[in-house]
C-alpha cells in the first residue's frame, strides 16, 4: 500500500537523474551529429524509444507507479489508452492518405518516365490523366503535336516535378479548383504572353501572396516558393506548364536552367512578386 | 492542510461496500487528492494526446513560412529540456524531505523545483519572441497556429505549478507543515512529473524528429 511505502530511495533518484541526463544528450546528439550508417528510419526509431525510456523512467521512479496503488496506474493507463486512439485515429485520417497520394504520384511519374525513355509519349500522355476522360483526348492530340515539333525540353522531368509538388493544389489537368486554387492551364500561357516570362521564374522560385484573378475566378491565398528544386526542375516545369497544360503562345521560347539559375538572386518577398504581377497589367 | 489530513484515517470497519471510516463508508482506502489527481491527469494525457495529434496532421501543410526548420532550435530546446528534466528530480528531493520531516531541505529543494520551472519558462519567453521577430505568429501559417497552441498549453501547465509550489512554499512559512501533510505536496509533484513527461514527447514529436 502507499502509505507504508515511501518511495525508492535517494540513490535510486539520483541514478534515474543521471540517466534522464544522459539519454537527452545522446538525443542532441543524434540529431546534430546525424550518423549515416544508422539511416532516417532506424534514427526516427531510436528516438522514439529514447523518448519512452524516459517517459517510463519518470512514471515509474518519480511519479511512484512502480510501487504504488494498481489503481493509479489503472486510471492513468485508460487516459494514455484513449490518447493514443485519438493519436492514432489523428494520423489514419489526415496523415496516412497524403503521404499514399504523395507515394501514388510519384509512382505514376516513375512509371511515364520509364515509356518516354522508351519513346512512347502518347503512351505517356493517355497514362497522365486516368480519370480525365473528356479532358483526354484534347490533351492527348495536343501532347502528341507537342512532342513532335519541340522535345528540346525535358517533358519527363516537368511532369515529375508537376506531379510531386504542383498537383496537389492545380491538380493534375492543371485547372486548379474555382475558387480556392487558380488555374495553370491556360493562365500560364496568358502570364508568358503578357510579357511574364521572367515574372514566371520569379514566381515559382519565391512564390506569391494576395489577390489575383484568373481564369474568370478572384483567388486571395499564397503559393509558397519552391527555390529547394533545383533549375532544371523548375525550368521544365515551366515548360510543362506553359507549352503542355496551356497552350503555347507562338513566341515561346522553352525555359533552360539558365533561366532560372539568373533569378535566383532575386531574393523576393511573396508580396513584392504580387506587386510584378500587378506590372503585367493583367489584374 | 492538517484538517484535511483525517480523511485518510484509519479505517472503522472495512467489508464487501469498501471501508467505513470517520466519514462514512469510502470504496476505496486512497487519499481522495491523490486518486483525484490521477484522474486528473488522464483527462490531461487525452487533451495533450489531442494536440499533438493536431500539430502532425497539419504538419507540412504550411504555404507559407517560417517552416520549423527555419526556427526551431536543438541546442537551445535541449538545454531547456534538461532544465525540466532536473526539476522533476529536484521535486522527489523535496517529497522525500518533508516525508522525513527535514522541513529546510524542503523548503530549498521545493524553491528550487520553482526556480527551475522559471528558467524554463524563460526559455519558453525568448524562444516565442525570437519566433514572432521571424514572422512566425500564431496566424501566419498552420505551423504557427498549432506550434503556439501546443507549446502555449503546456508553458500555461509549466506556469500553474510554479505558483503552486511556490503557494506551498509561502505557506509552509505562515502554518507549521510537517509529514502528514505529504501528500498534498505528493499531488502537486505528480502535476510537476506530468508537465514533464509531457515535454518529452513535445521534445522529441516537435523538435528532434523535424531535423532527421
Amino acid at each position: 500500500m502507499a502509505k507504508n511505502n515511501h518511495g525508492s530511495s535517494v540513490g535510486t533518484y539520483i541514478l534515474i537523474a543521471l540517466i534522464l541526463g544522459v539519454i537527452t544528450y545522446v538525443e542532441f546528439a543524434i540529431v546534430e551529429y546525424p550518423q549515416a550508417w544508422l539511416g532516417t528510419t532506424m534514427t526516427l526509431v531510436v528516438l522514439a524509444a529514447l523518448s519512452v525510456l524516459k517517459f517510463v523512467l519518470v512514471v515509474m521512479f518519480f511519479m511512484h507507479l512502480k510501487d504504488d496503488d494498481r489503481m493509479y496506474s489503472g486510471f492513468f493507463s485508460s487516459g494514455m489508452v484513449i490518447a493514443l486512439a485519438t493519436f492514432i485515429a489523428l494520423t489514419a485520417l489526415f496523415i496516412l492518405p497524403r503521404s499514399m497520394a504523395y507515394n501514388e504520384s510519384r509512382e505514376r511519374a516513375e512509371r511515364l518516365e520509364g515509356q518516354l525513355a522508351h519513346g512512347e509519349p502518347e503512351a505517356a500522355a493517355v497514362v497522365e490523366e486516368p480519370a480525365q476522360a473528356e479532358a483526354a483526348p484534347e490533351a492527348a492530340s495536343e501532347a502528341g503535336s507537342e512532342a513532335a515539333e519541340a522535345s528540346d525540353w525535358d517533358r519527363a522531368l516537368g511532369l515529375q516535378t508537376y506531379n510531386s509538388s504542383c498537383v496537389g493544389c492545380h491538380q493534375a489537368t492543371g485547372q486548379g479548383l474555382p475558387g480556392v486554387f487558380p488555374p495553370v492551364a491556360g493562365h500560364a500561357a496568358e502570364l508568358y504572353a503578357a510579357g511574364g516570362r521572367d515574372y514566371l521564374v520569379q514566381l515559382v522560385l519565391f512564390g506569391v501572396q494576395g489577390p489575383i484573378q484568373a481564369g474568370g475566378n478572384t483567388y486571395d491565398g499564397a503559393m509558397p516558393g519552391w527555390a529547394s528544386f533545383s533549375d532544371d526542375q523548375l525550368a521544365n516545369v515551366l515548360n510543362y506548364a506553359v507549352a503542355e497544360l496551356s497552350e503555347a503562345p507562338a513566341d515561346f521560347v522553352p525555359y533552360t536552367a539558365a533561366d532560372v539559375a539568373s533569378h535566383r538572386g532575386d531574393g523576393l518577398s511573396p508580396a513584392a512578386v504580387h506587386d510584378l504581377r500587378d506590372q503585367l497589367g493583367l489584374n | 492542510m492538517s484538517a484535511h489530513a483525517a480523511d485518510n484515517a484509519a479505517p472503522v470497519q472495512t467489508g464487501n461496500r469498501g471501508v467505513l471510516t470517520a466519514h462514512g463508508w469510502r470504496s476505496t482506502r486512497l487519499p481522495d487528492v491523490k486518486l483525484l489527481m490521477w484522474v486528473f491527469l488522464a483527462s490531461d494525457c487525452m487533451f495533450f494526446g489531442s494536440l499533438i495529434g493536431t500539430y502532425l496532421a497539419y504538419h507540412n501543410r504550411s504555404l507559407v513560412g517560417p517552416f520549423p526548420i527555419d526556427v526551431l532550435d536543438i541546442p537551445l530546446t535541449t538545454v531547456s529540456s534538461f532544465v525540466l528534466l532536473m526539476s522533476s528530480f529536484l521535486m522527489v528531493l523535496a517529497l522525500h524531505a518533508l516525508r522525513i520531516n527535514d522541513i529546510p531541505k524542503f523548503r530549498l529543494w521545493t524553491a528550487g523545483v520553482a526556480l527551475f520551472g522559471s528558467i524554463f519558462l524563460g526559455f519558453q519567453v525568448y524562444e516565442f519572441t525570437h519566433f514572432v521577430h521571424a514572422g512566425l505568429t500564431v496566424h501566419q501559417n498552420l505551423f504557427g497556429t498549432t506550434f503556439f497552441i501546443l507549446t502555449g498549453t503546456h508553458g500555461i501547465h509549466v506556469t500553474v505549478g510554479v505558483l503552486w509550489l511556490l503557494a506551498f512554499l509561502i505557506q509552509s512559512y505562515v502554518r507549521p507543515i510537517n509529514s502528514k501533510d505529504a501528500v498534498y505536496l505528493e499531488i502537486a509533484g505528480l502535476y510537476w512529473h506530468f508537465v514533464d513527461i509531457v515535454w518529452i514527447v513535445i521534445f522529441t514529436v516537435v523538435y528532434l524528429v523535424e531535423f532527421v
